[in-house]
């Protein structure tokens, strides 16, 4: 009997010095700025500090730092929407103030198929002016599905956009001669810059930077310059890597995921001339966005890298030493959903999007993170 | 106990003509990846090729399609298919007594076909079996539904016969 009231004594501690444990560890609380998004996908950062936010159903939103959401921008293109489909990332040029330049990515349905888009147009009060394609993926397809669609401004200035293998058209990531499961470097006029990886190669388009991706939803640069991508892996294989120009990330004649049906996409894992990941998840946590994290608020985290993921829906902050994976812990899945989209605020603060594509009734909130 | 017998027999015959087109259709898809990846010069030995075929043989249990919220694994969504097409065919031949071998045959190659094109309607182009993705790829899927229907009719004319 004495054994069994000790058992019970050393659980009851356990338990809450565990509770105490978890309450005086967080560190951050969670403030809802807004719940009426409509399948959000993306956001950005204005010098005034009003927040751009895109909806995947086309439409794209101010939030002012007062608070207000507007309504959608006028002069926005024709965007096809449908499955994962839709008006995508957004970036705001460096120079903003000069030259009130945005950046736009999203899908679009032609004659030969569906395809990702990347426009740029001045910012002009409420609406966008002087609309111009810059980029027009070779990457058509007839799914729904796969777009990658990030946009990321290099130090010098030139643009990455992401662009996923098309689902059905996974082998092409492997090709130089289209635009499928590659991530693409232009300047901003939509010209390619002269010291692209691939330029005079034949076979091979020129605005090529990396190839041999699946579908690549994170993209961000670090505080040394150096540039990480994430990409969604079938059934499980998800993968965060180390991007540099020229470099074969090996999709689909090496990964660590198996395709849908259960069946064996590639038996291997590693080859030569192919990169490794620096982290890969199996079972997938579907990453959709990564940010990283140089603020001031949260100074535990500084130099971190957040990834938003979608299923189960959390977000995992990875520390990296010399590029290697060195921890991962798992925040805000106290949310409890599908978090779209995560970004470092100028104020240090995280701001995330929610989406709830699947279920109609819900909306999707922004939600910023900042000190308890 | 006649009646009880072929039951059976339709029973028996319908598990291995549907194991048949399972094991085949997997096999399809994974020697089709395979293939690819000799393409590009990767070296598939016999050990690779068996233990690629085991596992995705087994793989094939696991869910594809998430219905009505229930898990269906690619097994289930073949044999719920040429359940249909062989109880259609039955009843169809029941009005019409068209040749059996052939009757079975197409029902096999049709249900497979139409199969593929629902699902790939469901996921907006997504076409889930990779070896499927292009014609000669489709066509091979179908062909082993023709192969699976008619099996399906030489199993059951035996146990008929036996039954008789």
């Amino acid at each position: 009997m004495k054994k069994y009231i000790k058992k019970i004594l050393i659980l009851f501690t356990l338990i809450f010095t565990s509770i105490g444990g978890y309450s005086s560890e967080k560190v951050y609380q969670l403030e809802v700025l807004t719940n009426d998004l409509d399948r959000p996908w993306s956001l950005d950062f204005l010098p005034n500090g009003d927040i751009l936010i895109s909806e995947l159903t086309g439409n794209l939103k101010i939030f002012s730092s007062e608070g207000i959401l507007s309504k959608s921008l006028t002069g926005l293109p024709k965007v096809f929407v449908k499955s994962q489909g839709g008006l995508s990332d957004i970036a705001v040029h460096p120079n903003f103030i000069q030259n009130k330049l945005i950046f736009l990515s999203f899908s679009i349905d032609t004659n030969q198929g569906k395809t990702l888009q990347v426009i740029r147009a001045k910012l002009e009060k409420n609406s966008l002016i002087d609309v111009r394609v810059i980029f027009t993926a070779d990457a058509y397809r007839s799914t729904s599905a796969h777009f990658g669609a990030r946009l990321l401004f290099l130090k010098d200035n030139t643009l990455l956009i992401t662009s996923g293998d098309g689902f059905n058209h996974r082998e092409k990531a492997q090709s130089l001669d289209n635009h499928f499961g590659k991530i693409i470097r232009i300047n901003v006029d939509g010209s390619i810059p002269l010291d692209n990886p691939f330029i005079g190669k034949d076979n091979s388009l020129p605005g090529i930077w990396t190839y041999g991706h699946r579908n690549q939803q994170g993209l961000i640069i670090d505080s040394d310059g150096l540039v990480f991508s994430h990409e969604h892996g079938p059934r499980g294989g998800d993968e965060l890597n180390l991007i540099q120009p020229g470099k074969n990330y090996g999709w689909p004649s090496i990964t660590y995921g198996i395709d849908y049906n259960g069946s064996i996409i590639s038996p291997f894992k590693t080859r030569d001339g192919m990169e490794q990941p620096i982290k890969f998840w199996t079972p997938s946590i579907a990453p959709s966005d990564m940010t990283f994290y140089n603020g001031e608020l949260f100074p535990d985290w500084f130099g971190s890298i957040f990834i938003s993921a979608l299923s189960p829906g959390d977000v995992r902050r990875i520390v990296l030493k010399d590029n290697v994976f060195v921890s991962e812990e798992i925040l805000f899945d106290e949310i409890q959903s599908r978090i779209r989209s995560i970004k470092v605020a100028p104020d240090g603060s995280l701001i995330m999007l929610t989406d709830d594509a699947k279920d109609k009734n819900k909306s999707g909130k922004m939600i910023k993170v900042i000190p308890r | 106990m006649l009646l009880m017998k072929r039951f059976i027999g339709a029973g028996v015959s319908f598990f291995l003509s549907v194991s048949f087109v399972c094991i085949f259709i997997i096999s399809q898809n994974t020697l089709w990846n395979l293939f690819w990846l000799q393409s590009q010069n990767f070296d598939i030995s016999f050990l690779i090729l068996f233990s690629s075929l085991a596992h995705d043989i087994k793989g094939g249990v696991s869910p594809i399609i998430l219905q009505w919220g229930i898990p269906i694994s690619f097994y289930t969504v073949i044999c719920i298919t040429l359940l249909l097409a062989f109880i259609i065919t039955f009843l169809i031949r029941l009005r019409f007594p068209i040749n059996s071998k052939f009757s079975y045959a197409i029902a096999g190659f049709t249900s497979m076909y139409v199969m593929m094109s629902l699902i790939i309607m469901k996921y907006d182009g997504i076409v889930l079996i990779s070896s499927a993705r292009e014609n000669f790829g489709l066509f091979v899927f179908c062909f082993i539904g023709l192969l699976g229907g008619f099996f399906f009719d030489i199993l059951i004319s035996n146990f008929l016969k036996r039954g008789n």
